[in-house]
């Protein structure tokens, strides 16, 4: 039961400081459930963030999955609800009535300093990560072409998830092969 | 308006299933279904329901859709149209989750398959903080914001949540007061 408390709380906290979108929510979500409440994974981060650019709709989606690998299919529920709750409530506000809040210069200003913060976020979730997992070299390989493909190529994330996947597969044959 | 609930559900929810793609696909099946086929929206509608969410912290998809809902059916409209817009992808994630279980815990080649699928992650997040970089960081004020976040996460250990909070803060301290004059002495007045 606290940990169902936990999840919905911790999930709305993060979706309120999601100023920028889905994908700006990305490394909160990382340093709340992962860092800094162990709720799952590393591996299990990465796993919802690749699901939830194959699936359709919203990127943070990925909470369903994390809710649920930290406490099933109630877990799953408890996180959905607490990551669309507020940001749904603040919506449909601004259609009735906050339309002239919305226009308040200090939230846009909040918003101008929070951006840049979650670039600097960001950033630590993807050292952490990389720190865990980039264990060998040909690892590193795929973060480096994964990044041209996505920047440079603008290729589908989807694609370039799958290709990093079999990628690992070949890795731990070759492995598999000389050890 | 003219439209009731069975339907509403039934157009969110297939907008919902096909929105791959983030938010320019859900923008576009917006216009198509709701704007172009139906026309129970104007342009007018979503260009105002994109202004008003783009300020507000959260899903910016499930927040057009919760203001455009709203325009349709008041809040109920606007709960439904959210649940109905989330829940596809909700259930392919749930269903993901428990095959995933399933799998990783079962199969001897998956945790090498995973290896690889968190490295491509890394480097597709790397590709979104160059972004987001780019589009948030265009003086030096917000340059050192973006440093300092790095540094107190990653060295200090500081808690996600409040280094936001407190760029934030920095933000209404740097930019508010060249645009926020009036508000401040209108609330003064009071």
């Amino acid at each position: 039961m606290m940990l169902l408390l936990e999840l919905v709380w911790r999930f709305m906290v993060v979706s309120l400081l999601a100023f920028g979108g889905g994908q700006a929510a990305l490394p909160l979500v990382e340093r709340v459930a992962v860092a800094e409440m162990g709720m799952v994974t590393p591996e299990d981060f990465a796993a919802a963030v690749a699901f939830s650019y194959v699936t359709p709709g919203p990127v943070l989606i990925l909470a369903t999955f994390i809710g649920y690998r930290a406490a099933g299919v109630i877990g799953a529920a408890a996180a959905t609800a607490g990551i669309f709750l507020m940001p749904w409530l603040l919506a449909a506000a601004a259609a009735q009535v906050l339309q002239r809040l919305l226009q308040h210069p200090w939230l846009q200003a909040f918003g101008r300093g929070a951006g840049p913060a979650v670039v600097g976020l960001l950033g630590v979730t993807a050292l952490s990560m990389s720190v865990r997992s980039v264990t060998a070299w040909p690892y590193a390989v795929i973060v480096v072409v994964s990044l041209f493909l996505a920047l440079r190529m603008n290729m589908n994330p989807i694609v370039i998830l799958l290709a990093g996947g079999a990628a690992g597969v070949l890795i731990g044959m070759v492995n598999g092969v000389t050890a | 308006m003219t439209m009731s609930p069975v339907q509403m559900c039934r157009l969110f929810l297939t907008i919902g299933t096909m929105a791959f793609g983030g938010l320019g696909a859900t923008l576009a099946l917006i216009e198509r279904d709701l704007i172009e086929r139906r026309q129970l929206l104007t342009r007018a509608d979503l260009a105002e329901a994109l202004t008003y969410t783009k300020f507000l912290p959260g899903s910016t998809g499930p927040q057009v859709v919760a203001y455009l809902g709203y325009k349709l059916g008041g809040w109920p409209g606007s709960a439904l149209a959210t649940i109905a817009f989330v829940l596809p992808s909700a259930t392919a994630m749930l269903a993901l989750a428990a095959g995933y279980a399933a799998v990783v815990e079962t199969l001897p080649g998956m945790t090498e398959a995973i290896r690889g699928l968190v490295a491509a992650v890394i480097g597709i997040l790397l590709a979104t903080t160059y972004r987001l970089g780019k589009s948030n960081i265009k003086e030096p004020v917000t340059l050192v914001i973006a440093l300092a976040a790095f540094v107190a996460g990653a060295f200090a250990g500081v808690n996600a949540a409040f280094v936001v909070l407190a760029a934030g803060s920095a933000g209404i301290a740097f930019f508010a007061r060249a645009s926020g004059t009036e508000w401040a002495s209108a609330e003064g007045q009071r």
